[in-house]
């Protein structure tokens, strides 16, 4: 062949491979984000008629999998024809995906899924839902909580699961062979923690490899401590008082660091792990967790028999409260494809779709119309707190300073012999400082 | 005319390469100034030092540049050294030499987010390869949680550094040392000079830019370390592996762009301030060949 050919056909292979690639990707294909899905958040395929459409949601895996989301996704398929595409992204990854997409000013998901944040709505631009028909059936102090998130007294998402409580999580069958009843006053819990470690059993389990355990317990307390200084949080977020200025935290402190002398908690606190936690747990190892309601999910599949419940931590007159977050939440970004997404709210809030999601993930329920009577061990115990009223709202979804890993790794220190007092200035600096990189009035 | 043939030849390369790169970083440097953070609703200003104010009070920075320090101390040292000793006596002629040349540099080629999660899994205190290798050679007392004790994290991700780039530093110091003349090793031997005298007198001048070279790399490619540390620890246990790399991605990830910037320029003049001394001191050492 001639050298003219040669670098004709040379030229018309090169071609032939661009075009090729161009067309490997489809419409949906914008880069490749992290999620097992393999494509980044696409847009509707919805044209404003009647059409089926198809929405995206970002999740995170472990709230994928929770019972019920799934099975929804595909009523609402069968019921509508339209198709929510579900992109779980691993959950160590999840903040930094999602961040990512969100400074880089990338495409984003038209449903996020997300804990009900007061920065959120700004982050995902989310569409405003404050007049949705659906609204005026949430419980008026779970709305009154949502709606306080925003300047305005507006509503960004919706709440697509019940709520959650936060407390400490223990082993019943433990508790009983011992003949310990539930501990109310810290004197109490004590003695029943001694009882359990002469048993040859861990009292507390706390999994700091995996971070979030380690805040479970701060936030188990803050309840207690809300009860005796109801302004805390309001002056934390003023900055008008540090966190080691609130005698109440100096006091929790101080009382995980004589515990960790005492013995109270595992030998091998900087490595456990949170399935660890349970695996020891159902096996009797560990009489106590603190954890949230998201546990149960876990304990229901991997341990069934395990017969557990949950009780609030103690406090010095033994008036203790529990710790009730917001509702997961679902935002819809605002685009070209919110109007579909908050069709997809509307089916999701009807009293009949939540009956059924509630027979698959029985929460504590947040609409006034809903009716959940399977609900999972935790949520009967957190019921009988929420009727009496000894319940306060989630403290992280209230302090204005955004909660990060690092700050688990602050925490942690208590529990793997870091002073109390040093810890406490160590947590002032980090929240400090986030809060004036946040740019938050006062810091 | 023709003396500027070189400069349009570079033109192309350099104009995307200032563009897109120097611009960027630019950029970056001035982004430094500001304290815009993505997530907040007051629009950015100017701040001038502010940020390294703020950076310059936080322990956790303190924190991230020791381990830092001695992350790049720990991995520059015996990259170097390994390299060396290795290179020597890839040299030689033997049986099967080829293939362990290319052996040592495979690891180089794999990703580094690859061969963090591999050892993520052999340095696992249950059942990791690591541990039952130290049991089956009656060493099972020295078994440890390598990534997840604040004793051993530090060393344990060091040592993945090492392990990966020792061949890169390798194939550095063997191209050095095929510049070594034999005649001059003869006539050392000639001279009565043992193979320590040899090597020190002879061969190492001949190889001490190549080794330069290596050290210079290790300095810059140590203060600049994150994903094997993002691929294993993620700073942690607590902050006991938190480097500077680490840091700059918490903080862009949390939306604080300026703060992150500042974070970027100080490991910028960080690495500027170590290695150009260190390459000046270096080369004063080289000899005249």
């Amino acid at each position: 062949m001639r050298p003219a050919g040669k670098k004709l056909l040379l030229l018309a292979l090169l071609t032939a491979m661009a075009c090729g690639f161009a067309a490997c990707g489809s419409k949906d294909d914008a880069g490749g984000a992290a999620s097992p899905s393999g494509s980044a958040a696409s847009g509707a395929t919805a044209d404003g008629g009647n059409k089926p459409f198809t929405l995206t949601m970002g999740i995170s895996t472990s709230n994928a999998n929770k019972p019920g989301l799934k099975e929804m996704v595909q009523l609402y398929h069968e019921q509508t024809g339209n198709t929510i595409e579900i992109q779980a992204i691993d959950d160590k990854q999840w903040d930094n995906v999602l961040n990512a997409r969100v400074a880089s000013g990338g495409e984003l998901w038209d449903i996020i899924w997300d804990k009900y944040r007061w920065e959120n709505q700004i982050k995902f631009k989310a569409a405003e839902l404050t007049n949705e028909p659906w609204v005026s059936r949430i419980n008026d102090s779970v709305l009154a909580t949502l709606k306080g998130y925003s300047p305005e007294g507006k509503l960004w998402a919706v709440p697509y699961a019940g709520s959650q409580t936060i407390g400490i999580v223990y082993n019943k069958k433990v508790f009983s062979d011992l003949g310990i009843s539930i501990p109310k006053t810290i004197a109490e819990f004590e003695a029943a923690a001694d009882k359990i470690k002469a048993a040859g059993i861990t009292p507390i389990y706390i999994a700091a490899k995996d971070g979030f355990p380690v805040v479970q317990v701060l936030s188990s307390f803050i309840p207690n401590m809300e009860k005796t200084n109801p302004t805390m949080i309001d002056d934390l977020n003023a900055n008008k008082k540090k966190w080691s200025e609130i005698p109440e935290f100096m006091d929790w402190l101080k009382l995980m660091q004589s515990w960790r002398e005492k013995g109270y908690f595992n030998k091998d606190v900087a490595t456990g792990t949170y399935e660890n936690s349970q695996k020891l747990l159902a096996e009797g190892k560990v009489a106590m967790l603190f954890q949230g309601e998201w546990i149960v999910a876990d304990l229901k599949n991997k341990y069934p028999d395990l017969d557990y419940g949950l009780m609030a931590p103690p406090s010095k007159d033994g008036d203790n409260y529990i710790d009730q977050d917001n509702p997961d939440a679902m935002y819809a970004v605002d685009g070209p494809n919110a109007e579909h997404a908050k069709e997809f709210f509307r089916w999701w809030t009807s009293k009949e779709t939540l009956d059924k999601y509630g027979q698959l993930n029985p929460l504590l329920p947040v609409f006034k119309d809903q009716e959940i009577d399977n609900l999972n061990p935790m949520a009967k115990d957190a019921q009988v707190y929420a009727k009496a009223g000894k319940t306060k709202g989630h403290w992280n979804n209230r302090y204005l300073v955004t909660y990060t890993n690092d700050m688990n790794n602050v925490l942690a220190g208590i529990f793997l012999g870091t002073p109390a007092e040093k810890v406490a200035q160590m947590w002032d600096d980090f929240c400090i400082s986030q809060g004036k990189q946040q740019k938050l009035p006062n810091f | 005319m023709k003396k500027y043939y070189p400069f349009y030849f570079v033109v192309p390369a350099l104009v995307p390469y200032i563009g897109i790169y120097i611009a960027a970083v630019l950029f970056g440097f001035g982004l430094a100034l500001t304290d815009w953070n993505v997530y907040s609703m007051s629009p950015s200003q100017f701040v001038g030092l502010g940020n390294f104010k703020m950076l310059f009070q936080n322990w956790q920075f303190g924190l991230a540049l020791r381990h830092t320090a001695i992350f790049t101390l720990v991995t520059a040292v015996l990259k170097t050294v390994f390299a060396l000793l290795l290179a020597l006596m890839l040299n030689a002629k033997f049986p099967g030499r080829n293939f362990f040349r290319a052996a040592f540099f495979v690891p180089c080629v794999v990703s580094t987010l690859v061969v963090g999660y591999i050892f993520n899994f052999l340095y696992q205190a249950d059942g990791g390869l690591v541990n039952q290798a130290l049991t089956w050679i009656g060493l099972g007392s020295l078994a440890q949680d390598w990534l997840g004790d604040p004793r051993f994290a530090l060393f344990s991700v060091s040592m993945i550094d090492v392990w990966q780039w020792t061949g890169f530093s390798i194939v550095i110091i063997l191209a050095g040392l095929q510049s070594v003349p034999k005649e001059l090793i003869e006539a050392a031997k000639i001279d009565g000079a043992g193979a320590f005298r040899t090597f020190q007198n002879v061969t190492f001048q001949f190889v001490r830019p190549s080794v330069n070279i290596c050290i210079i790399l290790s300095l810059i490619g140590g203060f600049k370390v994150f994903d094997v540390v993002m691929a294993t620890t993620q700073g942690g246990p607590g902050f006991d592996t938190e480097v500077l790399g680490t840091m700059i991605f918490k903080s862009t990830n949390g939306g604080s762009l300026g703060y992150s910037g500042a974070l970027a320029l100080v490991q910028f003049l960080i690495i500027t301030v170590i290695t150009l001394p260190t390459l000046t001191a270096l080369r004063q050492k080289e000899v005249e060949l």
